[in-house]
């Protein structure tokens, strides 16, 4: 095996366009984007709605071809279908046929993904108590909520025991639990061995299971790495809440707002000193101190306006 | 091949359970009032009236159908972007199509031989059709829905369900008339009436061929020579389109 082909995934310069208007002017949804998935990553796809995020994962699946660039998964072109024999995928909306049973559904798809005749019944079972579903196997699909369409989705895209599992918005549609299941999910797949690549625009659910992330702001690749080495582990803000200040009492340049019955002040590190020492002397009480460090939020936020000013 | 036949049960599943297979109650309904109707207005031929009618009545039925499940087992798929997580499988695109054409056939057959099977009961009850050539002429109206599927197919795998419904339909009236057309267009003093009347005849499949209704009506015998240049053509000229339909829709973009 060389390198190219132990890679889950490797985008090389890709943009794809869309024909637009009555013209069918080109336009650009995704733009030169490269990006290096390792194996056994759970790595996270993030952007803004109509960043381009289901754009690049239908061209890893090849549902669309790039315009330009290069889209290799595990070393082959995703066009050729042996090369999606490793690949598991949930849509971000997951249409199935309504029809049928969520059985009839699941044996579709084993038997598509390959799996022997013998195994169905028992990885079917495993699929379902795995994603909160068991003793549905009867139910038709069409009488389910979105989110246990959700489920029955993820338990298609994992049927073939695939090495690559691409997940598009996976955690849209669930409800608080069902959020965190799916990203037990995932987090016991990547534990697993697997490579889970999954698209979001809720930071916070990246930040909590992502080993890396892309971010993708108006089909532009603006950062990719590891989360750690992406966000800075130095404080940037410091939260001091204080109680008992006089009336009056204020603090050049600090943003100050009373609730809860404490004054909640934001400062930057180095301020955070100077601060206790002035809350202490006015006879105030110093309640809590909490350090911020850079978050996923803030670094996405901070790439978004880069474009924005850009132009 | 499994993963072909997974997909053409599917396709069968889904007509069974989309109530199509409903409209062979309305089939009957039809032609058991067709047939009481006629029972009052014709004097001794009812047998062969029932017959002629009923076959007629198979072939524009059958078509239509052919036509709306023709494009809705590719647009459906496309609008509801069900064919996504299929597609997403080792499953290449051809052979997606095989699947759902393979399921269409399989659908067809079912509602062929079934209405074969209501009309061969009714028109027994006048007089019992000759039987080689009564199966004969169905199996022929089955031949002829599987190279309209093939056109629906082609249609439906560029263009929305409207558009290829009406093209389908197109196909499949003008099918029917390229060769009286062909021979119009000679008399005709226009070159170029002559040369397109002659281009519609090559371009459009010719249904005319698979039309044996008259075999079962005046008993008689089969003409196999025939039958085997029909079938030659229907397979060749139905390869072609498979084909053709199998670029367009491995070149498409699923967005």
């Amino acid at each position: 095996m060389n390198g190219e082909q132990a890679l889950p995934i490797r985008l090389e310069q890709v943009a794809k366009s869309f024909p637009h208007g009555f013209l069918m002017r080109p336009r650009e949804a995704v733009r030169d984007v490269s990006l290096q998935v390792p194996a056994g990553s759970l790595f996270g796809y993030l952007g803004h709605n109509g960043a381009g995020k289901t754009t690049t994962i239908k061209m890893l699946l090849g549902l669309i071809a790039p315009t330009s660039g290069r889209v290799r998964v595990w070393g082959g072109d995703p066009a050729a279908p042996e090369v999606r024999r490793r690949v598991g995928y949930l849509p971000e909306q997951p249409y199935f046929y309504d029809y049928l049973t969520t059985r009839e559904f699941l044996e579709f798809h084993a038997e598509l993904a390959g799996v022997a005749p013998d195994l169905r019944a028992g990885r079917i079972a495993e699929l379902l108590d795995w994603v909160g579903l068991a003793g549905v196997e009867n139910a038709p699909l069409n009488r389910f909520s979105k989110g246990m369409q959700q489920r029955v989705g993820l338990a298609q895209a994992l049927i073939g025991d695939p090495d690559l599992v691409i997940l598009d918005e996976p955690m849209s549609g669930l409800d608080p639990v069902g959020r965190k299941q799916v990203r037990d999910i995932m987090v016991e797949l990547r534990n697993r061995g697997k490579t889970v690549f999954f698209s979001t625009h809720i930071l916070g659910d990246a930040e909590m299971v992502c080993d890396q992330v892309a971010i993708l702001v108006r089909g532009e690749m603006r950062s990719h790495g590891r989360l750690a080495d992406l966000l800075s582990p130095r404080v940037t803000e410091v939260e001091v809440v204080a109680s008992g200040l006089p009336e009056g009492f204020a603090l050049d340049g600090a943003p100050m707002t009373v609730r809860d019955g404490g004054v909640h002040f934001r400062v930057p590190d180095d301020g955070c000193g100077p601060l206790i020492r002035k809350v202490l002397d006015a006879g105030g009480r110093v309640v809590s101190v909490t350090p911020y460090r850079e978050s996923l939020e803030s670094l996405f936020l901070h790439e978004l306006s880069a474009v924005e000013r850009a132009g | 091949m499994k993963r072909i036949l997974a997909i053409a049960g599917v396709t069968w599943r889904e007509a069974v359970r989309n109530r199509v297979l409903y409209s062979l109650l309305f089939f009957v309904v039809l032609l058991v009032v067709i047939t009481a109707v006629l029972d009052q207005m014709t004097m001794g031929q009812n047998g062969r009236v029932v017959l002629n009618l009923g076959l007629a009545l198979i072939h524009v039925f059958g078509a239509l159908i052919t036509i709306f499940l023709g494009v809705a087992v590719i647009s459906r798929e496309i609008s509801r972007k069900t064919l996504y997580v299929v597609l997403a499988k080792p499953v290449g695109r051809t052979a997606f199509l095989a699947g759902k054409y393979v399921g269409l056939l399989a659908t067809q057959a079912v509602l062929v031989g079934v209405m074969g099977l209501c009309l061969l009961v009714v028109s027994s009850v006048f007089q019992a059709p000759p039987l080689a050539q009564y199966a004969y002429s169905v199996s022929m109206v089955w031949v002829e829905l599987a190279l309209i599927s093939a056109v629906a197919l082609l249609f439906a795998s560029f263009t929305g369900p409207f558009l290829s419904g009406m093209f389908t339909l197109g196909v499949f009236v003008i099918g029917h008339l390229t060769q009286g057309l062909r021979e119009l267009g000679a008399q005709s003093d226009s070159g170029f009436v002559e040369g397109l009347t002659t281009v519609l005849y090559y371009l459009l499949p010719n249904l005319e061929l698979f039309n044996r209704k008259l075999e079962v009506t005046y008993r008689l015998p089969i003409d196999w020579g025939h039958t085997g240049y029909a079938l030659a053509y229907g397979l060749g000229y139905g390869g072609m389109l498979f084909a053709v339909t199998g670029i367009i829709f491995s070149r498409r973009d699923f967005r």
